[in-house]
């Protein structure tokens, strides 16, 4: 059926992330400089009113960009088949070549520019490698319920074992997962769970002199999963960034493509290209984006360097 | 096998409110890069669902569909009927894999 | 596959043919229930493949049955199994907008909110808004004659579309331009009206001329409730005396704005029949027009009034809420009076008219009907141009319950031409309606007009292959 080939091998990428994450409590691979590197050089609490939990999703993604790269150009369901087994007994995501030391030393920048914006505006942030994980994203995605039950209670079991009780994320997903998931499906779930965005003080803000035009780019998960969007764009015009709007925004967002990324690369870089192409028709710079998704799958399709997460444009101002 | 009887329960219930209006379509991304064929929609693939909950039919048709949503709930939002569109699909994804 | 697959695969290439069950399947239904079956469904992406489909359709006396969001809901895209789905849906360019000439040209694929999100940059609009916005394409919209909340003011499809591309069923599948860019247009018979409205009976449709016209500058809109139909009716009287220039009247009745407060909790609430009143008015005059407005309502003893100076807050406001979410309260008592979590409500929504003068009368014979058969019976409408929509819900598989329902139409039918109405003023007849349409033209002594709508099918479709079985009656 030649008319349908935009899914190929579901099932054995799936066992493949499923497996990874139950028992290696992480989908792929990635080193320990990458997922816990940002604090290198700062003196990070660790103890404190709010936790800081990445998630790994920024982390991750620069490997993802690699993974999918190869998956498209997978055409053997057999070597799938073959990964699947091999990957039980030795990570096979270890085998998918490092990506840029250049890429993850700007996500590590990220991490801690917002690290450094949730101390200036008063929060007394705390950080534990020990606590900070996945949090277990593509199981939801994939509709494995009860894999993400049992992850979940796992992961709020740590949480309370070291009295976390309030928790700020960076991702869009993250917060999610943790805030409106979790609550519905893990017993007497009890966290407090804010995004950074919601909490940072605009007056706290670098101005930013320029006369770029920037168009933005809510992510689903915020923008519908949380109604998160009238706030992000009132941190953006309190430091003065001149900020346009795409075809769909706010609660009517257009997915950036990345989720399926995996399962379907073909189709993922498509809405990329779609999505991208409706941003840069508002005749903007650059575009803003605010979820290490959105940021992948917006730079595969895009041919310059037009793409930042919002929190390279929201800088700690110097008075503080 | 889990037994996924009251999942079955709980997204039928919902997706049998379809009323095929299609106000679901106009939002959703894959339905566009998909070349406008409804198996790549929130209408076609809630009544993929209904037909396999019900009849059973299974083809490579239903993974394509199914495996190509983004459960980025754009359609959900437009649904008049309030059928939770993007949850169902994610939920059901769990009998795909059994 | 068959040869006949085959052949289409030939003649337009695999990826513009689906035959796999599944997809057929999606493509069999309509908004309400009428499941049909075909052998494939085509994706057309240009005037020429559509020809050439149509030429392998007459030569192998092969059935087409053009669509386009297939959401209409009286059966008249569903369809068979002798014959294809041709669905227009890779049509969608918006070819030219001409603001100086005022149209458009747009393909059959495009969905009318598209079409509104290009005119409203520069602020126009296409004015046929039916509650099927968001799905309603150009080529259904023409087929389907569609109108919408505006209706009072903006009439119709037929009202708006100048010109027309079509292919017709015929030896050649000739291609004809009818109509053109112009308002004034006097060549001949008007063929383009005689397509719009058609059901796609007569031909296919590949493209449009749609006139656009200015988006109001401001939109003034006030409801209210009244206690008695007579005070609704009395107020809709004095706002049409009052040289107000109305865009939206719509109208809710006491029982179904009971019901859809008590279940979707909206801002707005009160006691009685609900009156939504929106005035098309510039800046200046937006704050008179309201107290205008408002005046006239009070007048009539309306209570839990509320008014809003501009579009923007009427929606802050939630003045459209009860009206929009009547489909969702009645899918919402369907679902609540069905025995069992497995069984679908089937919602059948009613599309007579009357004279709105006639309007007090109608509701009334209305929900005596309703209470013959024991139909629970939301009811909405257009009140600007006497359009009422009385809404009911069915249990799929009562085999009872559906008879009842066919004479439970037919009495509403027979009610509507008594009253000097019409039995389909939007929706179309399809499958539903072609018994209405016996009686309607009965009535009016003209039986042979339906004579000499079967003389035009076969002159247009001399082998009937275009969406047989639709719209007329048989013999």
């Amino acid at each position: 059926m030649s008319m349908y080939n935009y899914v190929a091998y579901p099932n054995k990428i799936i066992e493949i992330i499923r497996f990874n994450i139950l028992n290696r409590g992480i989908p792929i691979h990635a080193s320990k400089w990458t997922l816990f590197g940002w604090t290198d050089g700062i003196d990070v609490p660790r103890e404190g009113e709010w936790l800081l939990f990445t998630g790994f999703m920024y982390q991750l993604t620069p490997y993802i960009e690699v993974l999918v790269d190869k998956l498209s150009r997978i055409k053997n369901g057999f070597l799938l088949t073959l990964g699947s087994m091999v990957n039980k007994v030795f990570d096979i995501s270890r085998f998918i070549s490092t990506p840029p030391r250049e890429r993850i030393m700007e996500v590590h920048d990220v991490l801690r520019n917002i690290y450094r914006l949730l101390v200036a505006s008063g929060y007394r942030v705390w950080y534990d490698e020990a606590i900070d994980t996945y949090p277990g994203t593509l199981l939801y995605e994939f509709g494995l319920d009860a894999e993400l039950k049992y992850y979940g209670e796992r992961l709020y079991h740590r949480l309370k074992s070291r009295g976390v009780d309030r928790i700020i994320t960076v991702d869009p997903h993250t917060t999610y997962i943790l805030k409106k998931v979790y609550p519905s499906i893990v017993p007497n779930y009890d966290v407090k769970v804010l995004s950074y965005l919601e909490l940072i003080d605009p007056s706290t803000l670098c101005r930013v002199e320029s006369e770029l035009v920037y168009a933005i780019h809510d992510p689903c998960y915020y923008a519908r999963g949380i109604g998160l969007y009238q706030g992000t764009r009132e941190a953006l015009a309190s430091v003065g960034v001149r900020v346009v709007e795409p075809r769909f925004s706010g609660t009517n967002t257009y997915c950036c493509g990345g989720p399926i990324e995996s399962l379907s690369p073909t189709f993922s870089a498509e809405i990329g290209r779609r999505r991208l192409d409706m941003l840069l028709r508002t005749g903007a710079d650059k575009i803003i984006v605010m979820c290490p998704i959105c940021m992948a799958n917006l730079r595969r399709a895009s041919s310059s360097d037009n793409i930042i997460d919002i929190s390279q444009l929201l800088k700690r101002a110097n008075t503080i | 096998m889990r037994d996924l009887t009251d999942l079955r329960r709980e997204i039928l219930r919902d997706v049998l409110k379809c009323s095929y209006c299609a106000m679901c379509e106009w939002v959703c991304p894959t339905l566009d890069v998909g070349n406008g064929n409804r198996i790549y929609g929130p209408r076609g693939r809630i009544n993929l669902i209904v037909s396999y909950f019900r009849e059973g039919s299974e083809n490579g048709v239903l993974k394509e569909s199914i495996y190509t949503c983004l459960i980025c709930m754009a359609c959900t939002q437009q649904c008049p009927a309030g059928i939770n569109i993007a949850e169902d699909i994610r939920k059901f994804r769990t009998f795909l894999t059994q | 596959m068959s040869d006949i697959l085959k052949d289409l695969v030939k003649i337009l290439g695999n990826d513009k043919v689906a035959v796999d069950p599944l997809t057929i399947k999606l493509y069999s239904k309509n908004a309400v229930y009428y499941e049909g079956n075909a052998l494939a469904v085509v994706f057309p992406e240009t005037t020429d493949d559509v020809r050439r489909v149509v030429k392998y359709a007459y030569q192998n006396n092969l059935k087409i049955y053009p669509q386009g969001s297939a959401s209409e809901i009286v059966g008249s895209t569903t369809p068979r199994k002798d014959g294809i789905v041709m669905n227009f849906m890779r049509m969608r360019k918006v070819k030219e907008v001409s603001y100086v000439d005022s149209y458009v040209v747009v393909e059959p694929g495009v969905r009318l909110i598209e079409l509104n999100n290009i005119l409203s940059r520069n602020g126009y609009m296409f004015p046929i808004d039916p509650a099927s916005v968001k799905s309603a394409t150009v080529g259904g919209a023409v087929n389907s004659g569609s109108g919408g909340m505006m209706g009072a003011k903006y009439g119709t499809m037929k009202d708006w579309v100048l010109g027309l591309e079509v292919v017709l069923p015929d030896e050649e599948a000739t291609v004809l331009k009818l109509g053109g860019k112009t308002t004034k247009n006097r060549e001949g018979y008007d063929l383009v009206r005689l397509i719009v409205g058609s059901e796609g009976t007569l031909a296919l449709v590949t493209e449009a001329i749609l006139r656009i016209t200015l988006a109001p500058e401001r939109v003034v809109t006030v409801t209210g409730f009244f206690r008695e139909l007579e005070d609704l009716m009395r107020c809709v009287v004095e706002i049409k005396k009052s040289k107000l220039d109305v865009l939206i009247m719509e109208f809710v009745d006491d029982v179904t704005a009971k019901i859809t407060i008590d279940t979707i909790k909206p801002k707005i609430a009160g006691e009685g029949h609900l009156l939504i009143t929106s005035v098309s008015t510039v800046d200046e005059a937006a704050s008179r027009v309201k107290d205008k407005l408002v005046d006239l309502y009070a007048g009539s003893g309306a209570t839990n009034v509320v008014a809003a100076e501009s579009m923007g807050e009427a929606e802050a406001l939630g003045i459209f809420e009860i009206r929009r979410n009547l489909y969702p309260a009645t899918i919402k008592m369907a679902s609540l009076s069905l025995r069992d979590d497995e069984e679908k409500p089937y919602i059948f929504v009613e599309d007579i008219s009357v004279p709105p003068s006639r309007l007090i009368e109608a509701v009334k014979r209305l929900r005596e009907i309703s209470e013959k058969y024991d139909f629970p019976m939301t009811l909405g409408g257009h009140v600007g141009d006497g359009n009422l929509h009385p809404v009911v819900w069915i249990r799929e598989g009562d085999k009872d319950k559906m008879e009842q329902f066919n004479n439970f139409v037919l009495d509403i039918m027979r009610m509507a031409i008594e009253l000097g109405g019409v039995i389909s003023s939007e929706h179309g007849v399809g499958k539903v309606k072609k018994d209405g349409l016996v009686l309607s033209f009965k009535a009016r002594n003209s039986i042979k007009a339906l004579s000499i709508m079967r003389q035009i099918k076969r002159i247009f479709d001399p082998k009937n292959i275009l969406n047989p079985d639709k719209m007329l009656p048989s013999v």
